[in-house]
């Protein structure tokens, strides 16, 4: 359990920051998009959303595609359900400590 | 949004479930860690995994993360009801989530519930500073990311 959990520790860092989250809820909404687009909608230079979408990309939460001269960005919704199945494990987790606590104490 | 929330009913006085989650040594026995200090409110109490003593299948699986680092920065303790602390849910994650646990009697035992909050970084803090950047459309986009959370049955627990 704790192994899946630090498997999954870049997802949390990288949802971690509010611009990257920020980031996966717009590409979210909207489709895919370019990183100079989802600059232009935010008060953020193009770099440094574009150095966002790398980690988001490095997490697994993002993918790019060329399109001619252009790079388009869209959520990877397998990623972003794999979050869903974090919390789950979270669950599973603490099932399974306070089964210890009871023995623990009714011991 | 409560993320995770468990209950359980055990068969023990308050104050001995109490002592056992608020005594830093107690709560390493069971939960499977060992602590530098005692859980005070405002401190950050170092430690690292050490496998549980309550539980031999447990304690193997634990066995390869001995010595991981983990540390709580405690937020509450009001006996005998309530304590409360922020962690990172994994090693390395930026992420800080709340645990809290709360006690109440119940029948001739106790009701012990916990719950983590903060996954997918949707605590005040971040939706705060969030807000300010994203021209109020945070709470659309919130719903949006707490649909996908909430895809999986037991997510919604």
């Amino acid at each position: 359990m704790i192994a899946t959990l630090d498997a999954a520790a870049p997802v949390f860092a990288a949802l971690g920051d509010p611009t990257r989250l920020g980031l996966v809820l717009a590409l979210g909404e909207t489709g895919p998009r370019t990183a100079a687009r989802l600059a232009a909608e935010r008060p953020v230079t193009r770099q440094a959303v574009e150095k966002h979408l790398a980690v988001l990309d490095a997490a697994g939460l993002v993918q790019s595609e060329r399109r001619g001269r252009e790079r388009l960005w869209r959520v990877d919704p397998v990623a972003l359900a794999s979050a869903g199945e974090l919390l789950q494990q979270a669950s599973a987790r603490w099932d399974a400590a306070l089964g210890r606590l009871r023995i623990h104490v009714e011991g | 949004m409560v993320d995770v929330e468990r209950s359980i009913v055990v068969r023990a006085t308050q104050e001995r479930v109490w002592a056992a989650i608020v005594d830093s040594r107690e709560f390493g026995a069971w939960f499977g860690a060992e602590f530098d200090g005692p859980f005070e409110v405002g401190r950050t109490t170092t430690g690292r995994i050490v496998p549980t003593t309550v539980d031999a299948e447990v304690a193997a699986a634990q066995e390869p993360h001995r010595g991981s680092p983990i540390t709580a920065e405690v937020i509450a303790i009001e006996p005998p009801t309530r304590f409360a602390f922020r962690w990172q849910p994994a090693p390395g994650s930026d992420v800080l989530t709340t645990v809290e646990f709360r006690l109440a009697t119940e029948g001739d035992g106790v009701r012990v519930t916990i719950t983590e909050d903060g996954f997918g970084a949707l605590s005040e803090d971040v939706r705060d500073q969030t807000r300010e950047s994203n021209d109020g459309g945070w709470e659309a986009q919130t719903r949006l990311l707490s649909a996908y959370l909430e895809r999986t049955p037991l997510g919604r627990a």
